[in-house]
Formats: C-alpha cells, structure tokens, sequence
C-alpha cells in the first residue's frame, strides 16, 4: 500500500472516526470543551464536503461553466474551512473555552487547508498553470490524516487520564 | 458574468481567510513567554505545595488575594491537562476539574 493509498485510507474514515471519539471523549469529560466544540462542528463540515464534492463531481464533463465549476470545486473546499475556522473561534472565545496544543494544531490545520486550496486555485486561474497541484494532491490527504491521528491521540490520553484519576482515588 | 462570480468567490475566500487566520491568532495565543516556560513538574509542585501551605480555615479565596501570579501559572498548567487529571497531595487526591470549580469565579475571571 502506497503512503498515498494509506493516506486516503484515513482521511475515508475521518467522519466515523471523529463521531467515535466524540461519544467517548464526551462520555468521559461530561461537560463543553474547545475538543468537543471543535469535534461536532468537523463532524457538519466533513458532511458537507462530502455533498460538496459529490454535487460538483456531477457537472465536471460541461464545457460551457468548466471555469466556474473549477472555482466553485477548490473556493467552496476552501471557504467551508475558513468558515469552520471563523466559527469554532468564535464559539471558543464566547464560551471562554481553554485551548491547547492539539486544539491549536486543528485550527492551524484547517487554515493551511483552506489556504492550499485558494491558492492552488489562484495558481491555475492567475498562471494557467499546475504546478502545485502536486503539492495539493498529497497536502489535503497528509492533514485531514494528521488531524484524525490528532484527535485519536488526543481521545485516547483523555482516557487514559480519566483512567489514573480513577486510579488514584481508589488508592486514596 | 462568470468571470465576476469568480471573482467574487475569490474575494470572499480571501476575506474568510483572513478573517480566520487572525481570528485564529486572538483565539489560540499563548500566554506570555514567562508563564509559559513553566514546566509540568514545576506546576504540579507549584499546586502541591500552594494546597498543603493553605490556610489553616482550609479557605483558597485568602490565598488567592496574596498570590496573584501563582495563580495565573496554576491556570496555565490546568487550561493544559485534562477535567479528569487529578494530583496528589499528602494523602489526598484532588482532582484538578473539582479544583478549579471550587476557585472563586471572580478570581478566575481576573486571571484571563
């Protein structure tokens, strides 16, 4: 299996992943965090993209709006991150939720996302170019993997945690 | 026509994301660069002993009043583990979710 292969393998089960950890990481926290916040919006955006990709997927072969579909396929990937971003900030800071290293590595994460895409798409519509279609090509899948290993590590260490807490009251 | 809604599309993607990125940067900064240097032993020393040196009414609140920046560390090192992490002290086991919800509100507010 090709590191690419691999890649795409995690970044498939990034929605049924993030739902798991999720309940888990809720069930053991019990109260709102930057983590859950961030979780349940990733959960709309993911969903959304998928519709997303498969309502423009449709309407690649027409010649007539191909200059509009290619916009509408890289912008709207990018605009639905920056917008994840915007609110997951925004319902971070109304809320006074702390942040962390891993809540701060999702958030850097979506940026560079929505940024890749805006630009390789600037790239293609300013240049007519596709250099750094390649560069996109493995960056998307790299950090959607990256922030499904993120979440997982950081699900697992909250159980772990709970479990020592646990632990060390019943020592008491 | 369709250049202009691409155009427009760009537009709002480059707002959006510069709204984000600075959005982002108030949202996630770090506290300050001496706060930060605090490592896990020294905070969960620092909690250890600031609970065993409490007053002897077993109030935090007066503690509180003296020791305006332990606090603000003790807050750097509980915004970093989770609701669940407890400590020891002596024999007892104080969990860190228990800890800040017994901090006075105002005294905590203060501190942000």
């Amino acid at each position: 299996m090709s590191l690419y292969n691999l890649l795409d393998l995690i970044q498939q089960y990034e929605w049924s992943i993030s739902v798991l950890m999720l309940l888990i990481y809720t069930a053991i926290v019990r109260k709102l965090t930057s983590f859950n916040v961030l979780l349940i919006l990733l959960l709309f955006l993911t969903y959304l993209q998928f519709y997303w990709d498969v309502t423009i997927s449709k309407h690649f072969g027409r010649e007539d709006i191909s200059d509009l579909i290619t916009a509408l396929w890289y912008l709207g990937f990018g605009i639905s991150d920056f917008i994840f971003v915007v609110l997951s900030c925004f319902i971070i800071r109304k809320n006074h939720l702390e942040t962390n290293t891993p809540i701060r590595m999702i958030i850097y994460s979506y940026i560079a996302l929505g940024v890749v895409q805006v630009i390789t798409y600037l790239e293609r519509f300013i240049f007519s170019t596709k250099n750094l279609y390649y560069f996109y090509e493995y960056a998307i899948p790299t950090v959607n993997a990256s922030v499904t290993v993120i979440i997982f590590v950081y699900t697992a260490m909250t159980v772990l945690n709970g479990f020592s807490a646990k632990r060390l009251e019943s020592d008491k | 026509m369709i250049d202009l809604q691409i155009i427009s599309l760009v537009a709002l993607a480059v707002m959006l994301g510069v709204a984000s990125i600075i959005l982002a940067y108030r949202t996630v900064r770090q506290p300050s660069k001496e706060l930060d240097k605090l490592d896990n032993y020294s905070a969960h020393k620092l909690i250890s002993d600031f609970i065993e040196n409490a007053d002897s009414d077993n109030s935090l609140d007066s503690k509180f009043e003296k020791d305006e920046e332990i606090m603000k560390k003790m807050r750097v090192y509980l915004q970093n583990c989770s609701s669940t992490s407890g400590i020891r002290v002596g024999g007892t086991v104080i969990h860190l979710s228990k800890f800040m919800r017994d901090l006075p509100e105002s005294k905590l507010n203060r501190s942000r």
